[in-house]
């Protein structure tokens, strides 16, 4: 365990320097002055001769990469052009704020899925299985979008039972700000004992979070009923019942440790689609976490911010696939 | 001679008795009512966008003619799907973005397959140095947000349908390098390729010749599935403005521009949305059926 | 042999017809499987590759889905007609009277449970009096009994290291290792029928005749009858009392072992004991003509006609009847009244 897990922690340290060269090599080949972007449209010459200077941008690339590293080894993923704040204060508030929706996405989709595609196996050709398969086709069928705006237009405009958007309340805005203990919202929210708060911000999150767990509920509901179908057909089932062994048991205990394997594997790949789905989901429920700032930096080219948000994505990427191989290993002996 | 004959003969039954069968197994596939119904949607779907001009009740309005006479119309008999904030008919919009969605996913996903599988075939069938490499190439590529090359690509030959698909398939061909290395990889340790190189076969035959058959297979499921993902990405480009480009119809575009007036006319960003979403399904659903039928 | 006739068969297999849905149509896959097994019998279910070997033990065993696979006949067992009851109500059937192992025995044994996990299951299923013996012989809780019997089930297949055997997972045991432990969870409820399908095939010869003895030994000492399921004609005469050869979905003879290979009667076994080798025999090998049929559109008749060197007009038209000789029991027009001078001249 302990091999694999320095193999893979090497693997991330390279895909983490390789990505930083990529975006950094980027955002200077590409068109564009980023002195001018830093000080603004209307400045002149000799301010922006002055910021060129500031930045260090006089110097060659590689130098500017090494120094780039440099600060970033101490944590400093440098100042933003939009907005002129640090870029790792504003990313420790904001990733907390997304992971927070990814994650309750994430539990909410396996909470359902799993059991959804466990049943529909079970029920196999009855209606209810032509049901999950129905509702798994079309969670995965729809468009991040179009599912966030529907959900909007059904249970804002329509039903009124869910704020527009937002992450809470005006009210609460003028409340006194949480203690940041673990920098999730309703976790800290629970911990100071405010309620109040905790149920204002799940009252707001429950649109963004439906709409990023649809594509992986219909996948791991998908999966987790074709991998079960799988696993029962398999030899080690058939001389279980041959032995005694009571359906139940056999569905539920022995088929269904068997089936985790694949569901498992379809979670990292869950992990990574939420994240960027987070840019549309936060656009359009103006939630103020790492998507929308991710686009508008997009938009404005920012690049400081762009660097260090492909860096978190890539990290998480590569940390979810690690945890959930350590998790597999676990379910399934026979991998290595 | 004789022997000849008597094997031809036998080769010639073996192969009705095949198309027999499959015949047989086509008409079963058929008959499932969910796979019938989903290539019905895809081939209606799909002579909607190529005989667009025919079909499209406002052809110009359906390219980007604006007709500011009939701003915001509901749905009509005039309008069956009503019109958006230029007076331009919804349904002939909707007939000429099918194009995007239909053609650029088909080649997003035909060229993913076209640059993934030699690169995995390669990575699979020597092992050693080129494996790493590609694999580990493919890696950075996934990790990377689409929507970043989107915006890079764009900076340097400008927005528009091109950069939106270049920015899809630079992301997307790693997949198949990687299922395809794992495949041949797989294969290589079945007795027939092991007989084909103690019989003393090339490399390139034997990868070309036994592996190569038996990986299209894959492939061609895999592209089939890779139709829904790669028009919703198309979708998703064009709903952030880095795909097509006004007045041209898109369907995630369309929905972008519906988007501000969702409360008081709906259905201008809803009959995309929806479009795109029974495009999708239907992909799925038939994909689904295509790969039960390859299996089973 | 003829002690064990009069005996009542633990099992009996009357007119056993299984048809499988397919794409490709209706296929019977039985049809008319006929014969009885008695207590402590060793029988051997011989024929080549799709003859309904298999589907015959699992239609027996209830372990085809019923979607797929239809079955019509009688499999009688103190009266009472297994093909009759639900699936749960076979299930107080499975591994306590009939029971059954399989060719791959590491693919038989879930891969991500331990050994020891699933054979505990087995004892807290089968065993329930034992354990509660066990507890208040030695005192101890229900856990350490079970773990008690489970080894002591382990060690009676002739398996050393039972501990650590317990702790193992099915893909770091060898092949041999995995019957043997197949062996000990199918009989831990006693059965009185262990059905063997192709259990030894695909194991080295010498974990082979391991393997056998331990089932000989298992018969004699419980009293257990075995079906024992094979394509090799070899092993059915070292290890079995009456041999039983399937053709196309029919047992087309039935005769003890040592008669069956002396004075085979139905052409297919003769033709099948011609293609065995033998040290002993100066001639080559022969080979039966043609291959077996196919069962979308099955030969009418006798199933065997197309490809049998004495098939008369009637074998076309007729299915032939079971025949009962001495000590035979044949399916074959060959031997019907009226035509037995015929068929013995030709032999």
């Amino acid at each position: 365990m302990l091999p694999f897990l320095i193999r893979r922690l090497a693997g991330l340290v390279f895909l983490l320097l390789i990505l930083t060269m990529l975006v950094f090599g980027l955002s200077r080949a590409l068109p564009g002055d980023v002195a001018a972007m830093y000080v603004g449209l209307k400045a002149k010459p000799e301010q922006i001769q002055k910021a060129r200077l500031e930045l260090g941008l006089d110097k060659p690339v590689h130098v500017q990469y090494l120094r780039y590293m440099g600060r970033l080894l101490k944590g400093d993923l440098g100042i933003s052009l939009r907005t002129h704040r640090p870029v790792a204060r504003d990313l420790k508030e904001k990733l907390p704020l997304s992971l927070e929706i990814v994650l309750l996405a994430l539990l909410i989709s396996i909470a359902l899925g799993l059991p959804m595609g466990v049943v529909a196996a079970f029920k196999r050709d009855t209606w209810i299985d032509s049901a999950v398969n129905m509702i798994g086709s079309a969670a995965v069928s729809l468009p991040i979008f179009f599912l966030a705006l529907l959900l909007q237009l059904v249970f804002f405009n329509w039903l009124g039972w869910f704020p527009l958007q937002g992450r809470i309340s005006t009210m609460m805005e003028f409340r006194d700000p949480l203690p940041a203990v673990t920098r999730f919202g309703l976790i800290d929210a629970l911990l100071a004992g405010d309620l109040e708060y905790m149920a204002d911000m799940a009252w707001h999150m429950f649109l963004p979070v439906v709409s990023l767990a649809s594509i992986p509920l219909g996948l791991v509901a998908r999966l987790s009923r074709s991998s079960l179908l799988e696993v029962m057909q398999a030899d080690y089932i058939m001389a279980a019942r041959a032995s005694g062994v009571g359906e139940t048991v056999l569905f539920f205990r022995y088929g269904l440790r068997n089936a985790l394997s694949p569901v498992l594997s379809i979670m990292g790949l869950s992990m990574a689609l939420m994240l960027l789905n987070t840019f549309y989901v936060e656009q359009i429920f103006n939630y103020p976490g790492i998507g929308y700032w991710a686009l508008a930096s997009i938009f404005s080219l920012d690049y400081p911010v762009l660097v260090a948000i492909t860096l978190v994505l890539g990290a998480i990427y590569v940390l979810s696939n690690t945890i959930i191989d350590v998790l597999r290993r676990w379910v399934d002996p026979r991998i290595k | 001679m004789k022997d000849e004959l008597k094997y031809k003969h036998l080769a010639e039954q073996a192969a009705r008795e095949h198309r027999r069968e499959r015949k047989i197994r086509t008409i079963a596939f058929l008959k499932r009512k969910s796979a019938a119904a989903a290539l019905l949607v895809l081939v209606l779907i799909t002579l909607a966008a190529v005989f667009a001009p025919l079909v499209a009740p406002y052809p110009d309005q359906g390219k980007g003619a604006v007709n500011l006479g009939e701003r915001l119309q509901p749905l009509s008999g005039k309008h069956l799907l009503g019109t958006d904030t230029f007076g331009r008919d919804i349904l002939s919009r909707l007939v000429y973005g099918a194009r995007v969605s239909i053609f650029g996913g088909l080649f997003i996903v035909c060229a993913a397959a076209l640059i993934g599988v030699p690169l995995g075939l390669w990575a699979g069938y020597s092992e050693g140095a080129p494996g790493v490499v590609i694999s580990r190439i493919g890696e950075i590529l996934i990790s990377f947000p689409a929507v970043l090359i989107a915006i890079a690509i764009t900076t340097v030959i400008g927005a528009g349908l091109t950069s939106a698909v270049i920015a899809l398939i630079i992301p997307w061909w790693p997949w198949y390098a990687r299922i395809i290395q794992g495949e041949v990889l797989r294969l290589k340790r079945m007795l027939f390729v092991e007989a084909a190189q103690m019989l003393g076969y090339g490399k390139s035959y034997i990868l070309f010749r036994h592996l190569l058959p038996n990986i299209m297979r894959t492939v061609m499921v895999m592209m089939l599935l890779d139709f829904g993902p790669a028009i919703i990405s198309i979708g998703l480009l064009g709903f952030l403005g880095l795909g097509t480009q006004p007045p041209n119809a898109d369907w995630g575009l369309m929905v972008w521009e519906g988007a501000p007036n969702l409360m008081q006319q709906p259905w201008i960003a809803i009959s995309p949305g929806a479009a795109m979403f029974i495009l999708v399904m239907a992909f799925n659903i038939f994909g689904d059926n295509l790969q039960d039928y390859l299996d089973g | 042999m003829s002690v064990k006739q009069k005996e009542k068969p633990i099992l009996e297999v009357k007119d056993l017809v299984a048809e499988f849905t397919t794409a490709a149509g209706r296929l019977r896959i039985l049809d008319g499987i006929d014969f009885s097994l008695f207590p402590a019998e060793i029988l051997a279910l011989v024929g080549e590759t799709g003859c309904g070997k298999s589907v015959t033990a699992k239609s027996i065993m209830n372990l085809l889905a019923e979607q797929v696979c239809k079955r019509r006949g009688k499999v009688m067992m103190d009266g009472v007609n297994l093909l009759d009851l639900s699936k749960k109500q076979m299930r107080s059937y499975l591994g306590r009277r009939i029971s059954m192992i399989f060719q791959n025995p590491i693919a038989s044994i879930n891969p991500v449970f331990t050994l020891g996990e699933q054979i505990r299951r087995l004892v807290r299923i089968h065993m329930a009096g034992e354990i509660t013996r066990v507890k208040s012989e030695l005192g101890c809780t229900t856990a350490a009994a079970i773990d008690r019997l489970a080894a002591a089930n382990l060690e009676k297949v002739g398996l050393t290291d039972v501990d650590q055997l317990m702790r193992a997972y099915a893909h770091q045991i060898s092949g041999g290792m995995a019957q043997r432990y197949r062996i000990a969870t199918a009989v831990l409820g006693n059965p009185d029928v262990l059905i063997a399908d192709e259990a030894t095939s695909a194991l080295d010869v010498t974990v082979q005749a391991h393997i056998l003895r331990l089932l000989k030994r298992l018969s004699a000492e419980k009293n257990t009858a075995i079906i024992f399921i094979t394509h090799d004609l070899g092993i059915a005469a070292q290890l079995c009392q009456q041999v039983a050869v399937m053709y196309s979905g029919r047992i087309v003879e039935v005769a003890p072992t040592a008669e069956l290979f002396k004075n085979p009667l139905h052409p297919y076994t003769r033709g099948l004991l011609k293609a065995v080798p033998q040290l002993s025999r100066k001639t080559g090998l022969e080979h039966i003509p043609g291959t077996i049929p196919d069962l979308r559109n099955p030969p009418s008749g006798c199933r065997f006609h197309p490809r049998c060197r004495q098939a008369m007009e009637r074998c076309r038209r007729l299915r032939p009847p079971l025949v009962e000789t001495k000590s035979h029991q044949v399916c074959c027009h060959l031997y019907d009244a009226g035509n037995k001078e015929a068929a013995w001249a030709k032999s």
